[in-house]
């Protein structure tokens, strides 16, 4: 076995070791498929004269193709997960725009413990069984030792479950339903954006007093997120005494609201609460205002980016929304952040949404994680991320230990009409900004068991 | 001794399988998946090649089968998680079910047919979105991990890996879980079956009934009944190929029971070849194939894929296998030369 | 393992608590003229259907391509020269497009069984589909709607989109003109006649083949001119047309399959079924479109308003 040019490395006898690897030990040779550079996903031990191979489609490269193993630099895999295509698009490849720019700017600074980061990317389409096919691909075939991505509370919860049977990192990016580190949390997941629970609970003062207790008509994206949303929202203005009088459930991916717009005129709300993300909210606020309805009803959008307000245009005007993260502001106040919006808007010529600031946030946490441990091991990875303290782009926060949930501040914010924006994208003034623990889920209250391992 | 042949031979193909698309950028979850999916495509040929009934449905089945499944391991009987009864029930409910659509959709013909199974296909995916406290709807049963597989007095956990062995440019016998090898015999068992089933009396009613329904019927045959026990069987096949997929994915989700999924096994059928024994397990691999492999490579695998399968319909209505095979050429002549009965004056 | 998610709050599909007759009552009119609107997108889209299905006896899957190649165009040509100029050319463009789809591909199919032409149109459905979107990229995309029409229109019993009327009212005008011309023009008889009983009129020498195609060019030109109106209304994305074509199905053959009013009252049906289910059992608004398929398929397949000759096709 001991031809050819991997027969170089000498004294090694393999354990083989699932998807894990040792850095320290890696091969990296040429796939002819992909027609990049993957690591053999094998972790040797020193022994006799002797290796064998793992993992990969890269070994048949070696043998048949006869094309080198490069011997450095050495790369980790990492999968991006986000959708492409599809109604969350424009947030999937803002995220995308933010891995790739962080990844750029730790490989240039000497990568990970000393390894390049490479990706392999899957456009997830905002559909679960898809999201699930990529990150088993990336597994499986090329190596991957973490999964990252989101846009839907679907698709992390799926993901999630498929790294927990791998036993792979999972940092589940713009997932906003309480189930992903709620119900439905694991242990090889960490989710660091705002969940629909701190959103509903940062709204509550600014809802009694702007919006009041009248009779409340909700138009609800009919999946996780979309539930988790309403369900928040009406445990807390529902005890106010605000009275909600619907709430008429569209699919994700729905272009055509006039049924539940026509619905919501002849029953006259006060509040009309559009939970709806991506290109799905753009539409239902647009018709909403061609049905008349932005005039004669106060318009809620419990959470909103930079793109859906883009989209929505005058019709976001005095808009009431909550977010994570909002480049106007938090690069005014945080160094980190200022640091980050610039180099995007360098590279991109456009700012970075709150998706895609969780996203850069989240691949360097992945790297100061790994570095801290030390090593690629799952286990000791997480052991050094929960409870962990950082200063990034928005202010001192921390991974809660138990149900792997970043606790971060959480803005109410409200919408300005296309006159008053330096930019398309600058679509806020800041209401109010408010502390991650005072508005996240208690322990007590939560439904997050995590396993052991 | 041509049945003992027969199956050395195939059990020895399933078993290079998974290493032969290795050095084309292959992995075992492929191969997995491939036979799995697999199964549902050749109890669909039963439906289109034998009995020539174009079912735009089969994802009910299929569906409703992984949806089954894994609700027994969650739900029916979380207290009692038991491989071999998420399957057992799954495929039970789905032959009920297959049985009661089938006495229906029977009655009609060509397009008829194809739409009244459309339409019971897209009453069964709405229901499923919409029944959210079993389903959780669109979100679908995430995360629900397959029972260890119960063997006399073993319990075997499936998604362990072989031991390591190096194959050279094959690959590792450690790429390879044990869910292949038990998918791989399931394959081996349906292949049987089939191959048995068609060369028997009731492959040949069918194959006469689908040529003229009206002389097999003077002959004393019933043909409701034939093509009822077809789509029971085809039902059946894609609600054990739903079930194996569900638990292997340990998750499911209402894209299992769309348009779009009949259709891929429509598209798999035709590719592989309509009224032979391999193609459809050929077809659903070459399309997974440019679906997992060739979709790094280029955005246009599903644009090739659809040019494959007009290809197919238009030069090769024997299908990639079919056409190679004398049994499959004289389908081709068949179709050539057949026209429909009412444009004869 | 995941057990059953006890959600917070009240159950998703407990009765709004507004829900009462006069709740209904007050929101019927909006509905019903939603459902009309809607309707009668379905019944642009299912004419070309039927007028096919009348003259070639075959039903067109990738009738719903027609749809998107005409909304992808619409968009292209409305975004460079305005809406008007893409409601011109969309559905031009599809009906050239639908002749030489006929002329080098379907005309082989014409006498072959069922099945075949269903398989083919299939597949062409998906070439389009799949040369859409690497084309156009996935992403949905639509034209804004006219900052004219883009405002609410009082009608007293409730307030609707002003695009969406003239829409509605461009929709009712079309079907009338393609009536009219199959009414009154001398290919419409032939066609026509051809619907009736296509070998005798080619016995009789009515140019059967040259009428074929006028019907298919016309059939897919309505589709891509609804396509290209529509788009501001629904967006596209490559996968818009199978998305069109499964409900379109559903009017059709509840309406009968190759009856032209079939078909205009089978669309109206759909859009006021759906609309009226929502009012009173939401989650059930979609499925009950395709029971009523099931339904008239099982007990009468020819539709309301088809000859029964047909279920042998």
């Amino acid at each position: 076995m001991a031809e050819g040019p991997l027969g170089d490395l000498p004294g090694f006898r393999p354990e083989l070791g699932g998807n894990r690897f040792d850095p320290n030990n890696a091969i990296f040779v040429l796939d002819p498929i992909r027609d990049k550079e993957i690591p053999v996903n094998v972790r040797l031990k020193p022994t006799r004269g002797q290796f064998i191979v793992g993992g990969l489609a890269a070994s048949a490269a070696v043998k048949f193709a006869s094309i080198n193993v490069i011997a450095a630099p050495k790369t980790l895999v990492v999968g991006l997960n986000v959708p492409q295509t599809g109604p969350y698009s424009d947030q999937g490849q803002d995220q995308l725009r933010a891995y790739r720019l962080a990844i750029a700017e730790i490989n240039a600074k000497g990568g990970v413990m000393g390894m390049q980061i490479e990706e392999s990317v899957g456009d997830d389409q905002t559909k679960a069984p898809v999201a699930v096919e990529n990150a088993r691909r990336m597994i499986e075939r090329d190596g991957a030792v973490m999964i990252t991505g989101g846009s839907s509370t679907g698709t992390a919860i799926a993901v999630s479950g498929l790294c927990q049977e791998k036993k792979t990192i999972f940092m589940a990016t713009l997932t906003h339903g309480d189930e992903t580190t709620d119900l439905n949390c694991h242990y090889h997941t960490f989710r660091r954006y705002n969940n629909a629970h701190m959103s509903a609970q940062a709204l509550a003062k600014t809802l009694l007093a702007k919006y009041g207790t009248g009779r409340w008509f909700h138009i609800t994206a009919d999946y996780a997120w979309g539930h988790s949303v309403f369900d928040n929202l009406t445990s807390v203005v529902e005890p106010k005494g605000a009275k909600t009088i619907a709430n008429v459930l569209m699919p994700l991916g729905t272009t055509d609201f006039s049924s539940a717009l026509s619905q919501a005129q002849a029953a006259k709300p006060d509040v009309l609460v559009i939970t709806e993300f991506g290109k799905d909210m753009v539409n239902a606020l647009n018709q909403s205002a061609q049905f008349g309805l932005t005039k004669s009803a106060k318009i809620l959008v419990p959470l909103a980016d930079e793109y859906m307000a883009k989209g929505a245009g005058d019709n976001f005007d005095n808009v009431v929304t909550t977010a994570p993260f909002y480049y106007k502001y938090q690069s005014d106040k945080y160094p980190e952040a200022k640091r980050f919006v610039d180099a995007f808007v360098k590279k991109y010529n456009s700012p970075p949404s709150n998706g895609a600031e969780c996203a850069y946030v989240d691949m360097y946490q992945w790297k100061g994680g790994i570095e801290r441990a030390g090593s690629l091991d799952p286990k000791a990875f997480i052991e050094k991320m929960e409870g962990f303290h950082f200063t990034a782009t928005k202010g001192p926060e921390y991974w809660r230990a138990w149900d792997h949930q970043g606790i971060n501040t959480v803005m109410v914010l409200e919408g300005v009409p296309v006159a008053g924006r330096d930019d398309p994208f600058a679509f806020a003034k800041v209401l109010e900004v408010h502390d991650g623990d005072a508005v996240a889920i208690q322990q007590s209250t939560s439904k997050c068991k995590i396993e052991d391992s | 001794m041509k049945a003992l042949r027969f199956y050395a031979l195939t059990a020895l193909g399933l078993a290079l399988f998974p290493f032969a698309i290795h050095p084309i950028g292959g992995y075992g979850g492929l191969a997995t998946q491939i036979l799995i999916a697999g199964i549902a495509s050749i109890g669909f040929n039963l439906l289109l090649g034998y009995a020539g009934l174009l079912s735009y449905g089969q994802a009910m089945f299929y569906g409703v089968g992984g949806y089954v499944a894994l609700l027994t391991v969650s739900r029916f009987f979380p207290q009692f998680p038991n491989f071999w009864l998420a399957i057992a029930l799954a495929v039970a409910f789905v032959t009920l079910m297959a049985f009661v659509i089938g006495t229906l959709v029977v009655r009609l013909y060509g397009i008829y047919f194809a739409l009244l199974t459309l339409a019971f296909a897209q009453m069964f995916f709405f229901i499923v979105f919409k029944w959210r406290d079993l389903t959780q709807g669109d979100d679908g049963l995430q995360g629900i991990a397959s029972p260890p597989l119960a063997l006399g007095p073993w319990s075997i956990d499936l998604t362990t890996s072989f031991p390591a062995f190096d194959l050279g440019p094959f690959g590792n016998l450690s790429d390879l879980h044990y869910w292949y090898a038990f998918v791989a015999i399931v394959m081996l068992a349906v292949l049987g079956f089939m191959r048995s089933l068609v060369s028997s009396q009731f492959g040949e009613i069918l194959t006469a009934i689908r040529e003229n329904e009206e002389r097999s019927a003077l002959v004393g045959f019933d043909p409701r009944r034939y093509k009822l026990a077809a789509f029971v069987i085809a039902g059946t096949l894609a609600g054990l190929s739903g079930a194996l997929r569900g638990l292997y994915e340990t998750s499911i989700a209402p894209d299992a029971l769309t348009v779009e999924t009949s259709g891929n096994f429509v598209i798999y059928t035709v590719i592989g070849g309509v009224k032979t024994l391999f193609g459809p397990l050929v077809g659903t691999g070459l399309v997974m194939y440019l679906q997992n492999v060739i979709s790094a490579k280029t955005d246009a695998w599903r644009l090739i894929e659809g040019i494959l399968f007009v290809a197919v319909i238009v030069f090769l209505p024997g299908g990639v296998l079919g056409t190679f095979s004398r049994k499959g050429a004289r389908t081709v002549l068949a179709r050539a030369v057949r026209v429909r009965p009412e444009s004869v004056p | 393992m995941q057990g059953p998610a006890p959600l917070r709050g009240r159950p998703p599909f407990a009765l709004p608590e507004d829900s009462t007759i006069d709740a209904i009552l007050s929101q019927l009119p909006g509905q019903l003229l939603d459902g009309f609107v809607r309707g009668l997108v379905y019944v642009a889209i299912a004419l070309g259907l039927t007028i096919v299905f009348g003259m070639l006896r075959l039903v067109n899957f990738a009738h719903g391509a027609f749809y998107a190649i005409g909304a992808y165009v619409g968009l292209v040509v409305a975004e460079r020269y305005g809406l008007a100029a893409g409601l011109i050319v969309a559905p031009l463009a599809v009906a050239l497009f639908a002749v030489v789809f006929d002329r080098v591909l379907l005309r082989f199919f014409y006498d072959k069984e069922p099945t075949a032409q269903i398989l083919v149109t299939f597949g062409v459905a998906l070439v389009v589909q799949e040369s859409l979107r690497l084309y156009f990229g996935g992403t949905t995309r639509s034209f804004p709607i006219p900052a004219a029409l883009s405002v609410p229109v009082n009608l007293g019993f409730t307030q609707y989109p002003a695009y969406r009327l003239a829409f509605a009212v461009g929709i009712v005008a079309i079907v009338l003109l393609v009536w009219l011309f199959i009414q009154y023009t001398s290919y419409g008889l032939i066609v026509r006649a051809g619907i009736r009983d296509r070998t005798m009129v080619q016995l009789l020498g009515g140019n059967v083949a040259l009428a074929s195609t006028i019907v298919f060019a016309l059939g897919a030109g309505l589709a891509g001119l609804v396509g290209a109106a529509a788009s501001p209304i629904y967006s596209v994305d490559p996968d818009t047309g199978f998305s069109f074509l499964v409900p379109s199905f559903v009017v059709v053959v509840i309406g009968g399959l190759g009856s032209f009013w079939g078909a205009v009252i089978g669309g109206l049906i759909v859009g006021e079924l759906q609309s009226l289910t929502t009012l009173v059992l939401p989650a059930a608004s979609d499925v009950v479109i395709y029971v009523a398929m099931a339904l008239v398929l099982l007990v009468r397949p020819s539709g309301l308003l088809g000859e029964s000759e047909v279920i042998r096709g």
